[in-house]
């Protein structure tokens, strides 16, 4: 997904947050439909990290579950299929539980394409304007915390080496493991005083920081973000008019295919589709400029 | 033009009796690279920092310091931060974001520089000083080299007029503080920037410097060139602590009566100098050691970090004996640390064989100092530190005590056993360091990098320490850069290259066959006595008749 993280974080946040909510109060099984298909198609375009496809039966797995254990609780709705013991299996809770199914899958996949795309830096960028000063803590922790960790192990394996960690029963060992945590606690406050005087010495303490960053606003981010304002915009008017309505209970109603409704569900595609979409025309221009030379 | 001029300085930390640094007054004019030089607690950080007012001790303060004709006090905040840059000892914990462009932004963003004046500075200094390789990386998988060139940098954003460097380079390896050092002479020479650099490792600095400022017990001992300076320390008589810490050319030029008009002080006017002597045939060759006792050995040991890594040692073989010291040298990244784990036994090859010898049924007992000694401390006192150690170890608590005072005693650390470990300096923390793994009563010790940034004198007390031990019957292993501690210390070197020993053999015959890989004393020597490596043996080679009276 190189073309499509490589947009300004802005795009990337309002997008996200876009889609993200869409799919969450999307009631109308087209939608989540859409969603789930964009997710998997863009999740499907990420290089896959092992052990991708374990996690994707355990999801599998559990949407399953989800979808039929609404209707063993849930027994709402008017056409029973059958019944166990004296509560009624309907038909209705299937469905809202096949569509709730539907709406978590596209929303955990959702989240994992947002969690690759945008990494805490370009998060903490966006606020870096409204809070340079709290950024700048954020920025310092994100440094700390892994260099605690590395110490940590080091000043560990400094303590067994010399037989400090060798106690038999688990109660010393877990004292040595306190006494390195405590001991390294302290060796990293002191460590922070430099990291302090070298702060102060290039004037932190001064008033009226800047915030500066590698990513530059183009025309490009700007097309595209009116395009995600527009497309939000158009399904949210669809939502909301009750054009792209639909109900579960007491019995599941048609899907409505009025223009109005259409034109919903297409822009909600369209939306969901889009990173997919820049991804594969990028592989295409390499593709095409690979063959000409 | 004149850029900064002390006038009359003085400093007194609270509590403390004797005053820091006393009348001292100098000029340092624009454009000039002067190197402030001195025994360890002479007052040389404390000046430093002083002429920063960011970084400024607390303690009473007389005297005047100027920049550019404005008094310290009265100078701007925005001029102050920007315009005198300061570079610390440490690279690590000066570092205060995780990326490197945006650890270069960090000075600028400061002084609330517009964004596309940042990305223009930024790019200029990061292409000046070639970090575009790596202008997008975590500043965590930085080398330690590169990590300081980082601090440099995103100081040099900032467009101060003078640099202040506190020893930038006495945790860095010797390859990567030559690079920095000489970095420092491109911005003097092709910038004209001005540079007030603290600095123990004089071999190059002396070379690169315009002026030498000597510091004597807080007062300004000397003033002058750096051959005036290296010619004054010479001839002094008694000489001068800080004589160990001159060139080698200097040393040689010492230790032969420092006769001759000029001092020397790099390598190729040390070879000037050498064409005035005649020299002995050959160095007495010492007697070969008697038949020696092993105390472990490594067979063909092969070891990484995970499966799908590199191998860090491939077959590598090494023997190590009873009373000897041998060490290891190397660059970054040879796997010298990893030796050193795998002999400690928290690192296990995957195939090969570590094998001690064992002494009435018990293995000898292996102690590993760390690179960084602090890492050993875990209480608020040395002296509860060592006493945790002998109760975790099960020593008797009678026998604790006596014990712990013994080995204090030895190492001269009793006067610091009730001080808390991270007050001490650094080498007050080695020798702590050292007499807690002494507690231990190890066969076999290894040390990983003991000379790290510390000066002359606490060498020579570390290399005396070491050959006490070796007389007791130590077997000691150090890995280090340091060619020439290992030249002056060392029974046996090896060289370890690419995951092997490579050459192994006493430290004459070690660096006289080597080139470039080898101590200033010998590439001085080179021709003239080509098994000499240290400066005492070049002077000892020659005539005895031509010598001075240094040597006797």
């Amino acid at each position: 997904m190189r073309a499509f993280s490589a947009l300004h974080p802005s795009v990337l946040l309002t997008y996200f947050l876009s889609v993200l909510l869409l799919t969450m109060f999307a009631e109308n099984p087209m939608l989540r439909f859409c969603a789930l298909l964009g997710g998997l198609l863009c999740a499907g375009l990420q290089p896959q990290k092992s052990g991708g496809r374990r996690t994707a039966g355990m999801t599998l797995l559990l949407l399953l579950a989800v979808a039929l254990l609404n209707p063993l609780f849930v027994h709402e709705g008017v056409t029973v299929l059958f019944w166990i013991g004296d509560t009624p299996f309907t038909l209705e809770a299937l469905v809202y539980g096949a569509c709730l199914a539907v709406t978590l899958a596209a929303v955990i996949l959702w989240c994992g394409i947002y969690n690759r795309a945008v990494s805490s830096e370009k998060w903490l960028f966006l606020f870096g304007k409204a809070a340079p000063r709290l950024t700048m803590t954020l920025y310092m922790a994100l440094r700390f915390l892994p260099g605690l960790q590395r110490q940590l192990r080091a000043a560990d394996r400094a303590q067994t080496a010399l037989g400090m960690q060798a106690g038999a029963d688990r109660k010393s060992r877990i004292r040595g493991k306190l006494r390195v945590l405590s001991s390294v606690l302290a060796l990293s406050l002191e460590n922070a005083m430099e990291t302090a005087a070298s702060m102060q010495a290039r004037g932190y303490a001064l008033p009226g920081r800047t915030h500066f960053a590698l990513y530059r606003f183009s025309a490009r981010d700007g097309v595209l973000l009116a395009a995600v304002l527009l497309l939000t915009a158009a399904v949210t008017g669809g939502m909301a008019s009750g054009a792209a309505a639909y109900s579960f209970y007491p019995r599941v109603t048609a899907i409505a295919l009025t223009p109005a409704a259409v034109c919903t569900y297409a822009a909600f595609l369209a939306l969901t589709l889009l990173p997919a979409v820049l991804e594969v025309v990028e592989r295409g221009k390499w593709k095409f400029c690979v063959s000409k030379i | 033009m004149e850029i900064l001029r002390v006038e009359n300085l003085s400093f007194t930390y609270p509590n403390a009796g004797e005053p820091a640094l006393n009348a001292v007054s100098f000029c340092v004019q624009a454009g000039e690279f002067v190197v402030l030089c001195g025994e360890t607690g002479c007052g040389k950080t404390t000046l430093l920092r002083l002429l920063k007012r960011e970084l400024a001790p607390h303690g009473t303060r007389t005297g005047h310091i100027f920049w550019s004709g404005t008094d310290l006090e009265t100078l701007d905040a925005r001029a102050s931060a920007g315009g005198i840059g300061f570079v610390q000892q440490n690279p690590d914990n000066q570092l205060v974001t995780d990326k490197v462009w945006h650890e270069l932004a960090f000075g600028a963003e400061s002084l609330g520089l517009p964004v596309q004046v940042i990305r223009r500075r930024v790019a200029e200094t990061a292409s000046w000083l070639g970090i575009e390789s790596w202008f997008r990386q975590d500043t965590d998988t930085l080398s330690g080299g590169q990590k300081q060139l980082l601090n440099l940098a995103s100081v040099l954003v900032m467009q101060p007029k003078v640099l202040l460097l506190d020893e930038p380079t006495a945790q860095l390896d010797p390859i990567a503080a030559t690079e920095f050092l000489h970095t420092l002479a491109r911005l003097n020479r092709e910038l004209g920037m001005t540079i007030l650099l603290v600095e123990h490792r004089l071999e190059e600095a002396f070379v690169l410097a315009d002026r030498v400022l000597l510091l004597e017990k807080g007062r300004l001992a000397l003033d002058d060139t750096p051959r005036a300076v290296a010619e004054t320390l010479c001839k002094s008589d008694p000489p001068h602590p800080m004589c160990e810490a001159l060139p080698s050319a200097a040393r040689i030029y010492r230790l032969l009566g420092a006769k001759g008009e000029r001092c020397p002080l790099s390598v190729r006017e040390g070879r000037d100098f050498l064409q005035n002597f005649s020299f002995r045939a050959r160095l007495p060759v010492p007697a070969p050691a008697a038949a020696k006792e092993l105390v472990a050995e490594l067979r063909e040991v092969w070891f990484r970090y995970a499966r799908e890594l590199p191998d860090v040692l491939r077959g590598l073989r090494l023997t190590l004996y009873r009373g000897e010291i041998c060490c290891v040298l190397g660059g970054n990244g040879v796997g010298k640390t990893t030796l050193l784990n795998v002999l400690a036994g928290t690192d296990k090859p995957y195939r090969g064989k570590v094998r001690f010898a064992k002494t009435d049924g018990r293995r000898p007992k292996t102690v590993l100092l760390p690179q960084n000694p602090l890492l050993l401390f875990t209480e608020e006192t040395v002296r509860a530190d060592l006493l945790a150690l002998l109760q975790i170890t099960d020593v008797p608590a009678a026998e604790r005590e006596p014990r712990l005072r013994a080995v204090a005693q030895d190492l001269g650390v009793e006067c610091l056993l009730d001080r808390h470990p991270y007050d001490l300096s650094g080498g007050e923390q080695q020798k702590c360091a050292l007499a807690k793994v002494l507690l231990t009563k190890p066969d076999l010790l290894l040390l990983d990098e003991p000379t790290k940034g510390m000066d002359a004198a606490s060498k020579r007390e570390l290399r005396t320490r070491l050959q006490s031990l070796r007389a007791r019957g130590l077997c000691m292993l150090l890995v280090t850069h340091d060619v020439e501690f290992a030249a002056e210390t060392a029974d046996r070197c090896a060289l370890l290259f690419d995951g092997e020993i490579l050459s192994e053999a006493a430290p004459a015959d070690f660096f006289s066959e080597n080139c470039f890989y080898t101590t200033a004393a010998n590439r001085i020597a080179r021709g003239y006595c080509n098994r000499a490596v240290t400066c005492e043996e070049v002077a000892a080679s020659v005539q005895p008749e031509e010598r001075g009276g240094a040597l006797c």
